[in-house]
């Protein structure tokens, strides 16, 4: 549409006089059937046709004319909207569904939270596991760093960075899905 | 196809995770694939002990089953074999860990036992003896039983494990109500059931005192009313 209409400003600028300046619509008159010539059955176009025919009348005149509706074609669909009822039974009355009581829960001996049972308390092991990852990097070589002889040059060479909202956000993690600590046994 | 890969995807696999397995003592996976791996490395331990052809020989073996071979390699035939001479079975250990978040896959950490660098049970032991330390209550048969089973191939465990107790006193109780949980089963399993209590409660003067202070209470009012 906003190309035929880019178009037809185009041809305005170019110069009014050589255009005429009344247009008639084009009239499509209906032929009678009779008057058309009988098509055989082989003939008869196919769904793919009848739809391909219907595409480029619908780009032909601007897509006024909808696609998928009021074409002759129907699509599935359902014929009523499912009850309120019925809907309900479907989703809540099996009992695969429902939300199940834990009783395989254990008292972590490590923290006295809850913990599952045969299983590590989470938060016990995260724990331990960071602790032995600043162990782990104090054992590391450090990193090489240049030595400069006059500070200025190093200011030169590396100046500061300021870190923006985003870099930040990177950093922090925040958005990182963390798992909560379990309630205390009995407290 | 197994884990869903097909059989050249899933040897990779393996061979990927038990020489990670070896370099690092520890990892992290689904359950499914630390149990494949388990006795791959079992079978990979067995063999290098086992074996009866001259060490060059083997050694080429072992570098079409390992990768990172400069690493690996030397260190099965050396320090791994070293450790395990003594033992005939269960050099590795299987711990389940809560589902992954995510995908609410089956998680576990996979070790080789007796490895002084990163071995979450002897450390889970630890901090369990160093907070019963702590609160100043004697070991309960369970860990008394635990502390005995972990200790005993290990050169030198028991230096080692108090070293270890000693950095958890000081490392993960630092939080103001950590030790305030005291522990209340008297039973040897250290759980209970809700629905069939197989344990005692051991009482806790006031705060139990109060609790049937409060129910006594409740039945006078309604009584009242």
């Amino acid at each position: 549409m906003s190309y035929a209409l880019r178009g037809a400003l185009g041809i305005m600028s170019i110069g009014e006089a050589l255009l005429p300046k009344i247009t008639l619509p084009s009239i499509t008159l209906p032929i009678p059937s009779f008057l058309n010539p009988k098509r055989t059955q082989e003939d008869a176009p196919t769904i793919e046709e009848k739809l391909s025919e219907i595409a480029e009348n619908a780009a032909n005149k601007g897509a006024k004319v909808p696609f998928f509706t009021g074409n002759g074609i129907y699509l599935a669909a359902p014929k009523k909207k499912r009850s309120h009822m019925k809907r309900r039974l479907r989703v809540y009355t099996p009992g695969s569904k429902h939300v199940k009581l834990k009783n395989e829960l254990n008292r972590c001996p490590a923290c006295g939270h809850y913990k599952r049972a045969h299983h590590l308390c989470m938060n016990c092991v995260s724990q331990i596991q960071q602790y032995w990852k600043q162990r782990d990097a104090k054992l590391k070589p450090p990193a090489y760093k240049e030595e400069f002889a006059n500070p200025l040059d190093e200011q030169v060479l590396y100046p500061g960075k300021t870190e923006r909202a985003y870099d930040r956000k990177l950093r922090l993690k925040d958005y990182l899905v963390k798992r909560p600590k379990t309630l205390p046994v009995e407290k | 196809m197994p884990l869903g890969r097909s059989a050249k995807m899933l040897h990779h696999t393996m061979r990927n995770l038990v020489s990670s397995l070896i370099e690092n003592e520890s990892v992290k996976t689904t359950f499914g694939k630390a149990k494949t791996a388990q006795g791959m490395m079992e079978n990979l331990i067995l063999k290098t002990k086992r074996t009866k052809l001259p060490p060059n020989q083997f050694k080429t073996e072992l570098y079409g089953m390992l990768y990172n071979q400069d690493r690996t390699v030397p260190k099965l035939m050396g320090e791994l074999k070293e450790r395990y001479k003594d033992r005939n079975s269960g050099f590795t250990r299987i711990l389940k860990l809560e589902p992954r978040i995510g995908d609410n896959s089956p998680q576990v950490i996979l070790e080789l036992v007796d490895n002084g660098v990163r071995e979450m049970k002897f450390w889970y032991i630890a901090k369990v003896v160093a907070r019963l330390e702590l609160q100043g209550s004697p070991l309960d048969p369970l860990t008394e039983k635990n502390v005995k089973d972990l200790l005993l191939y290990r050169k030198d465990g028991q230096a080692e494990f108090r070293k270890t107790v000693e950095t958890c006193k000081k490392e993960f109780f630092k939080e103001e109500d950590a030790l305030d949980n005291l522990p209340r089963m008297k039973s040897t399993t250290n759980g209970f059931h809700r629905a069939f209590r197989n344990f005692d409660v051991v009482s806790r003067g006031g705060v139990e005192k109060s609790e049937t202070d409060v129910k006594s209470s409740e039945p006078e009012n309604k009584d009242s009313q």
